[in-house]
């Protein structure tokens, strides 16, 4: 509560006496002072409110000018007034740039290759520049001069392999050839073909991809090939049924093995040891004899020495023939050269428009990127053919499971009985 | 006191890069990476990585340890860093984004702005390439063989959808291909051509270059399908950059502009050959300092007119012809005169019969002319006449004095330009006749040296018979064994001065100090000798047999006939 009283303010009377007057008395006192004075201030010109003091009051004069001339505290800390002279920016020290390639080209630009709208390729196209002039042709743009920068000693650019770019043919394989030349081109091509012949007759023969188990029924041709030999198959089979008694069914998974006991134990170890000592015994033995035969041992090494270096020696020719005429191996396959185009004796006719020529040039020129090593050689993959759909007869699904274990039982049914029997 | 010794910091050591020997790559592992791993390094698809090695000339290499296995593909490390500075592969990533572009409009069925983008797609040159692997004129000159052999390949090849080769790649190879004949043509460089079953080989001589090149037969070719052409596109697209270039600067050393401007109708008929012909030959300034080979060449078939039947091949024959400063023309559409022109002095034809023939002019197979450019002369026509198998052609690329092998057509051919070079008047210019007169003097003076050497070395042989005879008697010999001594000793002799005979008439102007030489030689050096001539004797006894092959052929042949 404030400082007025707690008086009550219900009713006009009660709020009459608590509504103050002053403020309303006041303004007209003022009211009249105006008015006795001259009218309200605001309706007064400035004239005769002020005047401009134009005495020369020197006093007063130069009490102002003094208080002019002081600086603000604030503006005085802002000027400097050291006697260290300021310090301007470090000056960097400009790079001198080397005619070679000393400088970074600046990798952070754009493109050095501009894009340029199809129209200005045409155009440029229209007027190509001569790239090998002694001054700068078109080409001192940023494309050239990034060469000249980027003059790195790159790792051998001639080709890796000696081989020319256009292999010519032999003689031999001209269209209307002599016929010593015929004979000899004739002879490489032949040759090329006999060593895949070779190969393939020496290699061992393959696994073949099906075999057909014991109790499959055998091809026809089989059986007549099984009436041959039957005889001995049966004594093998006897033989090797008996004696073997003890031996688990080759089918059986369980293996039990036996636990070892303690004696078991200490007696593998007493074996070990003892093999150990023996094995001592007879290296120092070796060792003996071995300083008695000294001279020998040296012969023994300069001859295995001999050896070695002409082994290695061989191998380098070898490495440095099969270099001459192979590119190195590049990739996962071989190197196979285009087999040798030469007309057969029956096409020789003499006659250009009759020339069974070579239509398949593109294969030529691929095959020679490969021999001189540009691109690694390469075998086309075959897209993958998928399988077969299988068909499935309902009813039929653990019908293959059965079978097998049937068989299986058979088998064991078999043997259980080839056991018990006893051998004369 | 003991000195604390400081380890010595080296240059390597003070960078902050620096890693110890444990810690960093050594050996071949620093300086070879697989392609996989190339791939990571540079992040981007294998087939942009086998173009960008194609351009840049990058291929694999062959490090001393596989260290990743024997199935991979080994980089220089080198290499893959300065590829990945190329700019290129910025343009690459640019064009690829601007493609999304043009799919999205696609996809949003906006045609017209699909359309709009596929106009102003960015394109990309490759002429900082060819600067960067052939610094001079030279390096491109020598590298030119594979460039040509290939232009001529795509131009025959057909713009296929399978394997998307298109069709501008095939104009402008055969437009580069025609550039470059129409060149060949008009400085008479073509030196050698030989007709095999692959194709034709062409060798020119140019700025002391021999380039070779195959352009294949004029026969419909197929694109075998183990053949990858987007490998052979990319480098078509490489080497059509570097023959332009090259063309460029060739048809300016000869005074033409290049881009030879094409008459539009001329260039319909025959497919653009006629009219480069008429602008290279037309245009330009005639270069004096011209070769005594390409004097030769030019004067080959000079006053000769020649006329082209329709089952000839003709583009190769337009070629060669034209070369060695023939004329010539054929039947069809702009052809420079008829069959019916009374001047022409040859028709090319290649069927069995002829139905009408002109009594003024030679029938003659193609053969003829590719063996007459090879043997620079103009071979008797009377073997390359219709419905008769020609002699065989022979291989200009083969040397046969390095062989030791003449085939006996070749014999024939050296026979003739023997006798066309004595026939041959002399020039006005009189150093061709001082070479003449030289190279007979010169003769004559080696038959005279050969004269005097072999009467010296009976000279000497009859010295030595006497000598040894002598020893014999004081030996005490008796005759008739003597005789049979001698007689080994004579065959062994014979053989020795035939073999020192055949070594005389080889070209030497010092036949005369050759053969004292051979007399005064130490022990040591007449082994070598001897060795050299077991050498050449083995040659001669693999010739032999050859013939002797020939002969039985040749018997068995009369006896089969007769």
């Amino acid at each position: 509560m404030g400082k007025k009283s707690k008086t009550s303010r219900k009713g006009k009377k009660a709020w009459r006496a608590n509504i103050s007057t002053a403020d309303t008395d006041e303004f007209i006192t003022q009211q009249a002072i105006e008015e006795r004075s001259g009218g309200p201030l605001d309706a007064v010109p400035n004239e005769s409110l002020y005047f401009v003091d134009k005495s020369k009051d020197t006093k007063v004069e130069k009490k102002t000018k003094k208080h002019r001339e002081k600086v603000l505290h604030c503006d005085s800390v802002l000027q400097r007034n050291s006697l260290v002279p300021p310090l301007k920016a470090p000056l960097k020290p400009k790079r001198k740039r080397k005619e070679k390639d000393g400088a970074k080209p600046p990798s952070k630009k754009p493109a050095a290759v501009s894009i340029v709208t199809k129209d200005e390729a045409v155009e440029e196209k229209n007027l190509p520049a001569d790239v090998w002039e002694e001054g700068d042709g078109n080409l001192s743009s940023d494309p050239g001069s990034q060469a000249k920068k980027k003059k790195k000693k790159l790792a051998s650019v001639a080709h890796p392999v000696e081989a020319p770019a256009v292999e010519i043919d032999a003689p031999g394989c001209s269209y209307n050839p002599t016929f010593a030349d015929h004979q000899e081109a004739l002879g490489a091509a032949v040759a090329q073909e006999m060593v895949k012949v070779y190969q393939k007759v020496l290699q061992p023969p393959e696994v073949p991809r099906i075999v057909r188990g014991p109790g499959h029924p055998t091809d026809e041709e089989d059986l007549f090939f099984l009436d041959v030999d039957a005889e001995d198959e049966e004594e093998e089979e006897e033989e090797g049924v008996v004696v073997d008694g003890s031996v688990p069914p080759a089918d059986s998974r369980a293996v039990k093995v036996k636990k070892l006991t303690r004696a078991d134990l200490n007696r593998i170890a007493r074996r070990k040891a003892n093999l150990r000592a023996e094995k001592e015994k007879q290296e120092k033995l070796r060792l003996k004899k071995d300083v008695l035969r000294l001279p020998d041992i040296i012969e023994d090494i300069n001859a295995h020495d001999e050896e070695a270096e002409k082994f290695r020696l061989r191998r380098m020719v070898a490495r440095a023939e099969r270099r001459a005429h192979e590119p190195p191996r590049l990739g996962k396959h071989k190197f196979k050269p285009a087999p040798v185009q030469v007309l057969l004796t029956e096409e020789v006719t003499g006659s250009l428009r009759q020339i069974k020529g070579c239509y398949t040039l593109a294969r030529d020129r691929f095959k020679s990127l490969e021999r001189r090593g540009i691109i690694e050689p390469r075998v086309k993959v075959g897209r993958n053919i998928r399988k077969k759909r299988a068909e499935y007869v309902q009813g039929s699904k653990g019908q293959k499971e059965r079978d097998m274990h049937a068989a299986l039982e058979a088998e064991r049914e078999v043997s259980k009985h080839a056991l018990s029997v006893v051998p004369v | 006191m003991v000195k604390s010794t400081k380890k010595k910091v080296t240059k390597a050591q003070k960078s902050k890069q620096y890693l110890p020997p444990g810690k960093r790559k050594l050996g071949n592992v620093a300086k070879y990476t697989t392609r996989n791993k190339a791939l990571n390094r540079l992040q981007i698809k294998l087939p942009e990585f086998r173009r960008l090695c194609i351009l840049k000339g990058i291929h694999p290499r062959e490090p001393k340890k596989k260290f990743e296995g024997q199935n991979k593909t080994y980089y220089h490390v080198k290499d893959i860093n300065f590829l990945a500075h190329e700019p290129l592969l910025e343009k690459d990533r640019d064009l690829k984004a601007y493609e999304k572009k043009i799919k999205k409009a696609k996809a949003k069925k906006n045609r017209e702005l699909a359309e709009r983008f596929d106009r102003l797609r960015p394109t990309y040159t490759l002429d900082h390439l060819v600067k960067e692997r052939y610094p001079s004129f030279i390096d491109a000159l020598r590298d030119m063989d594979d460039p040509l052999t290939m232009l001529h390949l795509f131009a025959t090849l057909p713009a296929d959808n399978v394997q998307k080769i298109p069709v501008e790649r095939v104009q402008t190879a055969r437009r580069l291909s025609l550039e470059w004949q129409a060149y060949v043509t008009r400085t008479n460089s073509l030196r050698k051509i030989f007709v095999s079953v692959k194709g034709i080989y062409y060798q020119v001589d140019i700025n002391g270059q021999k380039i070779t090149w195959l352009t294949p037969h004029a026969l419909s070719q197929v694109l075998p399908s183990d053949v990858d052409f987007r490998v052979m596109l990319t480098f078509v697209e490489f080497y059509e950059t570097l023959v332009g270039f090259v063309n460029f600067k060739l048809y300016h050393s000869l005074g033409i502009s290049y881009p030879p401007i094409i008459d539009q109708r001329l260039e319909r008929a025959t497919a653009g050959v006629e009219e480069l012909m008429e602008v290279v030959n037309s245009d330009g300034t005639s270069d004096e300092l011209e070769d005594e080979e390409t004097l030769r060449c030019k004067t080959l078939f000079k006053d000769l007119k020649f006329f082209l039947a329709r089952e000839v091949p003709r583009d190769s024959l337009l070629f060669t012809i034209r070369s060695f400063g023939g004329k010539v023309s054929w039947d069809g559409d702009g052809a420079p005169y008829e069959e019916n022109d009374e001047t022409i002095t040859h028709q090319i034809v290649d069927r069995p019969t002829q139905g009408h023939k002109f009594l003024s002019r030679d029938y003659v197979q193609p053969q003829w002319v590719y063996d007459s450019c090879n043997a620079r002369i103009l071979l008797p026509a009377e073997e390359y006449v219709l419905g008769r198998v020609p002699p065989p052609h022979l291989s200009p690329f083969v040397d046969n004095e390095a062989e030791g092998y003449i085939p006996e057509y070749g014999e024939t051919i050296k026979r003739l330009q023997a006798a066309s070079a004595n026939h041959v008047l002399p020039l006005p210019g009189t150093e061709e006749e001082m070479v003449d007169r030289s190279e007979e003097e010169a003769a004559l003076r080696r038959s005279e040296a050969a004269e005097v050497a072999a009467k010296e070395q009976e000279a000497v042989a009859m010295e030595r018979t006497y000598g040894e005879e002598l020893a014999k008697e004081l030996a005490g010999v008796s005759y008739s064994a003597s005789l049979q001594d001698q007689d080994d000793k004579d065959a062994m002799e014979d053989e020795k001065q035939e073999r020192k005979q055949q070594v005389v008439p080889p070209p030497a102007a010092e036949d005369e100090t050759a053969t004292l030489a051979q007399m005064m030689m130490p022990k040591k050096t007449k082994k070598l000798y001897e060795a050299m001539q077991m050498g050449i004797g083995k040659k001669k006894a693999g010739v032999e047999l050859l013939k002797q092959r020939k002969k039985k052929v040749e018997e068995k042949k009369k006896g089969s006939s007769s």
